[in-house]
């Protein structure tokens, strides 16, 4: 509905734009050297591939899929051309070996200073519902792409100097207007950008190569014990192992829960004492602070560290955590609770997890650099 | 996500219309939570259980299906397959706002009653999140294959047993299956008229749900169902006691 509202909105102000551009004298006049119009426009629409449990992709009315966007966005996704200084990309802390997360606590931007939180995996991430970044500020994935460029310690570029740079470029003006039409190279903006790289990231889907696919959707494989142990906690199924209540946050297909949730993480006698106020800084409510989105636990085994600040190196340390019930705060979550769990049953969970390893999405060829 | 649902009534209307005398308006439906009367914040408020025992609210959330307007000769007009309501604030007074969903182009008239399931019905939840369009409000809600059912209503909160100011007990009440739908009709004129928005205000008091008729539910020993039948049929009874049109 509010995104409805809101493609009406923007479509009114560009038709006002567009009538403007003819008759206000501060707008150069369009350069006939830079007309596109003689490189062919029939974009081919993109098939998303589609696995049997997953929920369909919510795509906004003014993005739909083609080749030629998911393309386009995939170049930019990989093009340090996005940075001040050429030296960093999106690629650069979200690593196709390291599952398109980074590997790092907190990552290291093109002048050298830190991220405030440790860089997320991008995958399924067309299907988060609940907004992009570990405190959902963003809504969709356009208005994300447009952020980490003008981020000072990310890319610190600016929106315009980039859009100057694929003006002038061999490649990217033909490129935009074979996605999206456009018939000059002034037409190319932050917003088209951005759409581009949303195409890309719809894309990313994973799943279907991993053991779990294979054995507990479509009943192809046989799950090893410990993999069946570790299932029936991580779902409650019972059978005398106990519940170990990690569905209720990561539910399956997407592993991943439409709430912001507090995992015990720190101790805080009142929610004003969090250091990181995660979901609370986005809607000022106290009681959302040390709130952060539950993340998806596809490919969990290749994302290490774990957690917005990276605290835990290993997934075995994970497991410790939630077994513990983690640390008391007015706003823990109910669902976090001590769980009792023997080394047996830690180490069973961990398998489970592992089954969720998807190594031919990370190999994709599709996902690498066209570089 | 609204845009289908308005349609809906416009498409049969177009079809059903037979003349001038055709008016439409917009229904709106409220819903506020309160505990006794008091709207409830999510906010780490504390709210009156028994012997001296407290509960706080986290998350209020349910499905209300089927919604439908009853014509005064038995017939019904659908109204809207499915809404999800929100009920988690930040604060009493945007808690006494609750959450409205509004309907578009109504067929005016003046109706006896208003109905809607508590849950989903079974034709809803026999569905699964990959038939059912991106645009649903199912698809905000949670699904458990194991269990082939949605989650219908989510209640999570803390309790203070020992009344010393710190919360010592989780909360949490999932409620789900077909057997725990709850058709619900509220009597009383419901008025449609011509370009004109009709409000109906609900609430839900979740005293009348945990301490219904001097009857508490025992939250000390069922402090997290999910599965378990008769309690989860205890409490969707208990929730339907709860609703009421003001
Ligand atoms: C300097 C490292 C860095 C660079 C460069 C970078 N990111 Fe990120 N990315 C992060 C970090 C850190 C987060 C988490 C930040 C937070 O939640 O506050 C993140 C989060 C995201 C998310 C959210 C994923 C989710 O599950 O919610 C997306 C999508 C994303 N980045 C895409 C991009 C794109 C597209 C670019 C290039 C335009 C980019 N990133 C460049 C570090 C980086
Ligand atoms: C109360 C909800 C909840 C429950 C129950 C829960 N999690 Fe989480 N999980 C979260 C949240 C929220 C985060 C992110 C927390 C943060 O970084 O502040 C998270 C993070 C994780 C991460 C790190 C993800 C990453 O990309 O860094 C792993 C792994 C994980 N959980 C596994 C599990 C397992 C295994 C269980 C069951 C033993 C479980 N979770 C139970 C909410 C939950």
């Amino acid at each position: 509905m509010n995104i409805l509202r809101k493609i009406v909105f923007f479509s009114f102000i560009s038709i006002v734009a567009i009538g403007c551009k003819s008759c206000d004298p501060d707008v150069p006049p369009i350069d006939p050297e830079d007309d596109l119009t003689d490189i062919p426009y029939n974009s081919t629409p993109y098939e998303l591939p589609k696995l049997i449990d997953f929920p369909p992709m919510l795509i906004p009315d003014d993005n739909p899929m083609t080749q030629e966007g998911v393309q386009l966005g995939r170049m930019l996704f990989f093009d340090p051309i996005l940075s001040v200084d050429s030296s960093m990309s999106c690629s650069s802390c979200h690593l196709a070996d390291k599952g398109f997360a980074d590997g790092q606590r907190f990552s290291r931007g093109v002048q050298g200073g830190f991220t405030e939180r440790s860089s997320m995996a991008i995958m399924n991430v067309g299907f988060i519902r609940h907004g992009l970044f570990w405190d959902g500020r963003s809504e969709t994935l356009e208005d994300q792409a447009l952020l980490p460029v003008e981020d000072e310690i990310e890319l610190h570029e600016e929106w315009p100097n980039v859009v100057e740079k694929f003006k002038r470029h061999p490649d990217y003006p033909k490129k935009f207007r074979e996605a999206f039409g456009i018939s000059n190279k002034s037409d190319i903006t932050k917003e088209l950008a951005a759409k581009a790289i949303a195409q890309f990231e719809r894309t990313m889907i994973v799943g279907a190569g991993s053991k779990y696919y294979k054995v507990f959707v479509l009943g192809d494989d046989l799950p090893s014990d410990e993999e069946l142990n570790g299932h029936t906690m991580f779902f409650d199924k019972g059978s005398g192992l106990p519940d170990a209540q990690c569905f209720h946050c990561h539910a399956a297909p997407l592993f991943t829960d439409p709430d912001f949730r507090n995992n015990g993480l720190d101790s805080v006698a009142n929610v004003a004492d969090f250091k990181d106020y995660g979901r609370g800084r986005v809607t000022n409510f106290p009681f959302d602070n040390g709130k952060f989105a539950a993340p998806t636990l596809w490919n969990i085994e290749l994302t290490a560290p774990y957690m917005h600040d990276g605290r835990f190196q290993t997934l075995e340390e994970v497991i410790d955590h939630y077994a513990s019930g983690g640390h008391w705060s007015p706003n823990r979550d109910a669902l976090m609770d001590s769980i009792s769990l023997d080394a047996e049953q830690k180490a069973d969970l961990v398998s489970f997890l592992k089954t969720l390893t998807d190594t031919s999405f990370i190999n994709n060829p599709a996902f690498q650099s066209p570089f | 996500m609204k845009k289908f649902i308005y349609l809906l009534p416009f498409i049969a209307l177009t079809i059903f219309s037979c003349g001038d005398e055709d008016t439409v308006g917009d229904l709106e439906l409220n819903f506020v939570a309160t505990y006794g009367g008091q709207p409830i914040a999510t906010d780490g408020s504390f709210y009156d259980y028994q012997n001296d025992q407290k509960i706080q609210f986290d998350e209020i959330k349910f499905f209300i299906a089927e919604i439908e307007l009853e014509n005064k000769d038995g017939s019904a007009t659908s109204i809207s397959e499915v809404e999800r309501i929100d009920l988690s604030r930040k604060d009493e007074v945007t808690a006494a706002a609750g959450e409205s969903v509004i309907f578009e182009k109504i067929k005016g008239g003046d109706y006896k009653s208003i109905t809607f399931h508590i849950g989903l019905s079974e034709r809803l939840n026999n569905l699964t999140p990959s038939d059912i369009d991106a645009r649903s409000p199912l698809q905000d809600g949670t699904y458990w294959p194991d269990w082939g059912s949605f989650i219908f209503t989510t209640i999570t909160g803390k309790a203070d047993l020992d009344n010393n100011g710190i919360t010592d007990h989780n909360l949490v009440y999932h409620i789900g299956g077909n057997q725990s739908v709850r058709p619900k009709s509220f009597a009383g004129e419901v008025k449609i008229e011509d370009n004109r928005i009709t409000k109906l205000d609900f609430t839900v008091d979740l005293k009348e749900m945990f301490m219904a008729n001097g009857q508490p539910f025992d939250i000390e020993n069922f402090s997290a169902i999910h599965t378990e039948p008769e309690i989860m049929e205890d409490l969707a009874d208990r929730m339907i006691g709860a609703f009421t049109r003001n």
